[in-house]
């Protein structure tokens, strides 16, 4: 397979779970430049979150001091009916964004995962449920960054 | 080819917990070994979860998730020897997929 149709096939292939990704509702936008996109406000604009208030019925749990910056566990608890995705941003990283949750009706409204923080900084969870977007942040003391 | 996606699925009063650990190094591109040099970024970039045929939870990543991405999340529904599987990409092309059913 000469060079040129592989990486047409490898494109496509990948523009294709993204267009899937959009119409799904996961990404209101190319999913690989939210990643790039540094610093918290420009990623909620392009989650299409801005203007999103804080919200009590979200949780996050976490501990508030973490030795190890390369392994942080934190839970995201939402009580707003009709979550539909999740989005866990890092002010501090290099990387903004951490990940995107799509959850289908049927899953339940509560994720567990590990992410890496650079530094001391607020986690943020972006939940999209029924009354539009809405968010609560979270701030994790890091001992040792783990970014690197 | 990595390894296996280790998954427990468990159902209790009607909803199924899925457990999940993919195995990947999940490098940002701004490591640098003791010599110096970048170490190239490798991270799972999608991550899809299926029970039977349906879309459970579809993630999509960046390199801020930690090495070996874990999840724990729960779905309505679910019965013992129906299957849960996990299929990921990473931002090289390398994909892999894999099975268990529900105790």
């Amino acid at each position: 397979m000469d060079r040129s149709r592989r990486l047409a096939l490898k494109t496509g292939a990948r523009a294709g779970v993204l267009a899937w990704l959009v119409a799904a509702g996961v990404l209101p936008v190319s999913a690989a430049s939210v990643f790039s996109i540094h610093g918290v406000d420009a990623v909620m604009e392009a989650l299409g979150a801005a203007g999103a208030r804080e919200s009590d019925a979200i949780e996050i749990v976490a501990a508030e001091i973490v030795e190890n910056g390369a392994m942080v566990s934190v839970e995201v608890i939402s009580r707003l009916a009709g979550t539909r995705q999740m989005a866990l941003l890092v002010d501090q990283n290099p990387t903004t964004l951490a990940a995107v949750f799509a959850l289908p009706d049927g899953t339940l409204p509560r994720l567990q995962t590990r992410i890496k923080m650079a530094q001391t900084s607020h986690v943020i969870a972006v939940i999209e449920a029924d009354g539009g977007f809405s968010l609560a942040r979270r701030e994790i003391k890091i001992v040792q960054g783990g970014c690197g | 080819m990595s390894d296996p996606v280790r998954i427990r699925a468990t159902v209790a009063e009607g909803v199924t917990q899925v457990r999940l650990m993919a195995a990947h190094p999940m490098e940002t591109g701004r490591r640098r070994l003791a010599e110096g040099a970048l170490v190239a970024a490798h991270y799972i970039t999608d991550l899809t979860v299926l029970h039977e045929a349906r879309v459970v939870l579809q993630a999509r990543f960046g390199p801020s998730v930690s090495r070996d991405p874990y999840l724990v999340f729960s779905f309505a529904g679910g019965a013992p020897g129906e299957t849960v599987s996990v299929s990921w990409r990473d931002n090289r092309g390398d994909s892999r997929s894999d099975t268990v059913t529900i105790r």
